[in-house]
């Protein structure tokens, strides 16, 4: 439990929150600018 | 989804290959309006999941679709100093511009469709589930800029794609790949990039 929580703080280190809604915010913008074409398989 | 995947593998293999330190250096990019991103998306959610239907039916989708990729290029224009975003924001005002003048949706030619290996379709009909509306490429204002590229059957995931779509990918990896200090667009962009704080 003790490591499980060590591990949990370590991945919601305000490091680890900015990059993933950074990359995230990317990569949104990556798929409403263009890419996900649902219903045709991508484009 | 194919270039989703793609983008993805290369945002991984930035952080695999690059390294701990290069994810970090990501992590501080003075990143700014990034709350307008998600807005965009739901904006466009109308539209991606409206069924088939005679495009005209689908006004207020196609209205809010258009406001998304003007909240989209706002973000790419105010973002424009680091790495790849120039090349991003170029992909998404290319498709925007496709999607602004033929009514709100991405146009696919019927034909290109057909090689997606999902039948025949009439013109003018918004294609259930995706940003595309199907018409004849004479009737495509800047068909150039439409879904003209098509990777057909037997590619296991068929997909047709813009020339919008492969500056995005380009963006996107120019993004994951180059460290802020190598491409942050000169001299001045260097230096306020690390004057800045980063607003997420």
């Amino acid at each position: 439990m003790e490591q499980l929580r060590y591990y949990v703080s370590r991945f919601l280190s305000a490091q680890n929150v900015r990059l993933s809604l950074i990359l995230g915010s990317v990569l949104l913008m990556a798929l409403a600018g263009g890419a996900p074409d649902a219903g045709l398989g991508g484009g | 989804m194919i270039l989703f995947a793609v983008l993805l593998v290369v945002v991984l293999a930035a952080g695999v290959f690059r390294g701990r330190e290069h994810l970090q250096v990501l992590a501080n990019l003075p990143m700014h309006r990034l709350w307008l991103v998600p807005l965009a998306f739901v904006l466009q959610l109308p539209l991606m999941g409206a069924p088939s239907a005679p495009a005209s039916e689908l006004l207020w989708p196609r209205i809010a679709f258009v406001v998304s990729y003007t909240l989209l290029i706002w973000v790419l224009w105010v973002n424009r100093r680091i790495a790849g975003i120039p090349w991003l924001g170029m992909g998404v005002l290319l498709n925007g511009l496709a999607v602004l003048i033929n009514g709100g949706a991405m146009p696919i030619s019927p034909q290109a469709v057909s090689a997606l290996g999902d039948g025949v379709w009439l013109t003018a009909v918004h294609h259930g589930l995706s940003k595309d509306v199907v018409l004849e490429l004479s009737d495509t204002r800047l068909w150039f800029l439409s879904d003209i590229f098509v990777v057909p059957k037997p590619f296991p995931w068929p997909t047709a794609f813009s020339i919008g779509d492969v500056f995005i990918v380009i963006g996107v990896a120019r993004f994951a790949w180059h460290t802020p200090f190598s491409a942050m667009g000169g001299r001045s962009g260097k230096r306020n990039a690390w004057k800045g704080q980063t607003h997420v």
